[in-house]
């Protein structure tokens, strides 16, 4: 029996108890999304561990592809004329929601360990939002209204700050790491990559967005706009893995680059791909599901606690005075911090990024970089969960989701 | 060289295949020739830009999108449909898989007077492709009876293809061990065994396709309708994987089941919420079809090569057309079916890999020989079948008149 033969049976399982999983917990008043992710822990290493990782790494092509089309229809969601109405408003909330996350998990952080390096960390890893628990709660309950448009615009433009955040943060600790170890550090060099990655992801996915926008313009059938877009948001992500760009922002550029270029050519391929979004969120949170440790939650600890505290807060908080700073509607003031909880995917990616790094670093480096891999997983799994569920708690306390029939 | 990331590979061979597609049609041929066309050029014939082990990790897109294919044939033929066709689909089905495995064997037989040479590549002949022709129907919209009777005839012939060739690959492995008096297992064994699993075919294919069309008729929202094949086909085709089961038969069952116990029109809606994907999907099939041609095979085509295509398509040709004049089936059935079922490609190459197994095993100098030979014409004589089948389906389609004339172009 092959690897890849036991692949196609478990995804198949995967997909179809997903659907239904997700229906089970839908009726419990919880996202769908919740039910494909319990399927995928407990299929996963937490409990039948029916997954190795072996086949997990052969999978994980999916998880990077599904992400590309949640950026995508992320990105095609932001229309500038759209922003626009929302006001100065957005582009406030976004400094104060990551900033005062940043500033919050750090101080309190530095509060219960007195270690500068490792505070620092943990302070530029909070900023980062998981897209696409927001974005799938969205889709399933089809919200519409301003506090849906401000979401989209901060799950989506954040993971630009938090990397920013991050790189300067990291190259600070850094920084105070080798000063211990009498190393050198090069604080302009390592601040100045990440703002380089941004606006080269950012470039590239406007590039590619545009070639695809005008390819669609002029498609005589609209039967080809499924493959063509498969293919341009592969494209988009391949590219920046390959070459160590954002895989959020520059697939979000190239929807981007289509909405803002094109209304019609927008509606049309929201359309078609339509259909397509549900398997991608089921086969991406079963995926998700399978990494979650439930283990690790016993990890958690106090740092873990005052992380998930400082974190939820610095979001709530930072959110609610930039909304208030930029004049924007009481609807965004009130509940969009509380859309904005998720983590996953970029926190892990920037915790592995520092330990490899860190555990280069001396012994105070190497314990830096186990503590983080540690909590952040953790903490993951409750913001995880916890993400999507208050999501719709804002949303249809705002009024967005549109009651059933 | 450090091989090119296979995302950005997948991402721009799908914008490139679909505009090679589209240069390709303009010439009057099918699209998938033009996907297929990249695939050589980027794959191993020419470019070399994917490796062998991208093509292993791709293995099981072409499997899922073959799976697609059978459960669309199969989707097709609910037992009203196969009613009008009347008896003489059987008979065509009957017809062209023996005409094929008689006539190429004897062929081969009467030229190289090679008695197991001959039975394994007669056993090989019948074995179609589906999706070539599936692909042209789609392309091209094509409606009405021979695409009905297309339709049936690849989906069934597979069955009947696996049957064939477990008989004669039995019977001529026999020989070849006779060869060296070290025979293992009854020639009963190499009748019964493709028997069950043909039969165990069918039965997963009807259990499964049970549960999937309950499932179906209830789902809410229609949307979610892709998500509830794709799961339902890569359960499938992982389970006759496991089992080493024919995934074309079990997923057209799976098809039929949903197009016997469901209403026309819900049957209509869900296809309809997969069509935009099927192309996606051929898209990528073809080009890895493309990519795994080695056309550096051609030059071995040789003498026997060149039997064996004429034989084969004489074969299935004269008994699609001798069965449709017994059955009594209209005459562009008669006229047409046989040009467009010429398809080999996959499942005949999947089927002369176990020859060879066999024949290493065996160990005799003829048998290794015969499993040298077995290989690289079946891989050799499938580059033309996998270009000259869909070409001859859609000129039988557009000759029975069933492609409707298009709006611009």
């Amino acid at each position: 029996m092959n690897l890849h033969m036991t692949t196609i049976l478990l995804v198949g399982i995967a997909v179809s108890l997903g659907l239904y999983t997700g229906k089970l917990v839908r009726r419990a008043g919880l996202p769908s999304l919740i039910g494909y992710m319990l399927l995928g822990a407990v299929m996963g290493s937490s409990f039948l561990d029916i997954f190795s990782a072996e086949v997990l790494r052969g999978l994980g092509f999916i998880t990077d592809i599904a992400l590309g089309f949640v950026a995508f229809s992320i990105g095609s969601e932001l229309n500038l004329a759209a922003l626009r109405k929302l006001g100065r408003g957005i582009t406030t909330i976004l400094l104060f929601e990551t900033m005062i996350t940043f500033i919050l998990v750090t101080a309190s952080i530095l509060i219960i360990t007195g270690d500068w390096p490792f505070a620092l960390i943990f302070g530029a890893m909070a900023p980062a939002t998981a897209p696409a628990g927001t974005v799938a709660v969205i889709q399933e309950y089809r919200a519409k209204g301003d506090l849906t448009q401000a979401l989209y615009a901060v799950v989506g433009f954040d993971d630009g700050i938090a990397v920013l955040i991050f790189g300067f943060a990291a190259a600070v600790s850094e920084s105070l790491l080798a000063a211990e170890t009498g190393g050198s550090s090069h604080i302009l060099r390592t601040a100045g990559e990440p703002a380089l990655e941004i606006l080269a992801s950012i470039a590239t996915g406007l590039v590619l967005g545009l070639i695809y926008t005008k390819l669609v313009s002029v498609l005589r059938s609209h039967d080809d706009i499924p493959a063509l877009t498969f293919g341009f948001v592969c494209l988009s992500v391949g590219l920046a893995i390959t070459f160590g760009f954002s895989p959020i922002l520059t697939p979000m550029a190239v929807g981007f680059a289509l909405s803002n270029t094109s209304m019609k050519e927008t509606g049309i391929v929201a359309g078609r791909m339509r259909s397509l979004m549900p398997l991608v969120f089921v086969l991406f949170f079963f995926m998700a599901g399978t990494h979650l440790r439930i283990g690790s939650l016993h990890a958690l600890g106090l740092v873990g606690i005052t992380y998930i505290a400082a974190r939820s807060l610095g979001k709530i908080v930072g959110a609610g005075l930039g909304a208030r700073a930029g004049g924007a509607s009481p609807v965004l003031r009130k509940y969009l911090g509380i859309g904005l909880l998720s983590q996953a995917g970029v926190a892990i990616g920037l915790a592995i990024a520092t330990a490899s790094h860190f555990g280069r670093l001396g012994e105070h480096g190497a314990g830096i970089a186990t503590a983080v891999i540690t909590t952040v997983t953790a903490t993951s799994v409750v913001f995880e969960i916890i993400g999507p569920i208050m999501a719709k708690v804002a949303l249809r306390k705002a009024g967005e989701i549109q009651e059933q029939a | 060289m450090d091989s090119i990331p296979i995302l950005v590979i997948i991402g721009a061979a799908t914008v490139a295949a679909l505009y090679s597609g589209k240069t390709v049609r303009k010439a009057g041929l099918p699209s998938l020739l033009g996907y297929m066309i990249l695939g050589v050029i980027v794959g191993s014939s020419v470019l070399s830009l994917i490796g062998e082990t991208d093509l292993v990790s791709l293995q099981f897109v072409t499997e899922i999108a073959l799976g697609f294919v059978a459960f669309t044939i199969g989707a097709e033929l609910n037992f009203r449909v196969l009613k009008r066709l009347g008896s003489g689909i059987i008979l065509i089905i009957l017809a062209e898989s023996f005409a094929a495995f008689i006539i190429v064997f004897l062929s081969i037989y009467l030229l190289y007077g090679d008695l197991p040479l001959a039975l394994l590549f007669g056993a090989l002949a019948p074995a179609s492709a589906p999706a070539g022709t599936v692909a042209v129907i789609q392309e091209y919209k094509a409606r009405g009876n021979l695409t009905k009777a297309l339709y049936a005839v690849v989906g069934f012939d597979d069955g009947l293809a696996v049957i064939i060739f477990g008989f004669a690959a039995a019977l001529s492995i026999r020989m070849l061990q006779a060869e060296t008096s070290a025979v293992t297992g009854g020639l009963m064994q190499g009748i019964l065994e493709p028997l069950g699993e043909v039969g165990l075919s069918l039965a997963m294919g009807i259990a499964i396709g049970f549960l999937f069309s309950a499932l179906a008729r209830r789902l809410k929202p229609i949307s979610e309708a892709p998500s509830l094949i794709f799961g339902f086909i890569a359960l499938t085709v992982g389970l006759c994987q496991w089992l080493g089961i024919s995934l074309i038969l079990t997923c057209m069952v799976v098809g039929m089941v949903l197009a016997n116990t469901t209403s026309t029109a819900s049957v209509r809606n869900i296809l309809g919420q997969l069509r935009d994907y099927m192309h996606l999907l051929f898209i990528l099939f073809f080009f890895i079809a493309g990519a795994h041609l080695r056309i550096s095979a051609l030059p071995a085509l040789g003498t026997l090569g060149i039997i064996y295509i004429f034989a084969r398509s004489g074969g299935l040709m004269g008994g699609a057309w001798l069965g449709a004049v017994v059955g009594r089936s209209e005459t562009k059935i008669r006229k047409y079916l046989g040009l467009g079922i010429l398809s080999q490609a996959g499942v005949a190459i999947g089927l002369s890999l176990l020859v060879q197994q066999f024949c290493t095993e065996i160990g005799t100098r003829h048998s290794l020989e015969i499993g040298a030979v077995v290989i690289t014409t079946i891989t050799a004589t499938s580059i033309i079948f996998e270009i000259v089948g869909p070409i001859c389906a859609k000129y039988a389609l557009s000759r029975a008149g069933e492609i409707p004339a298009e709006k611009e172009d």
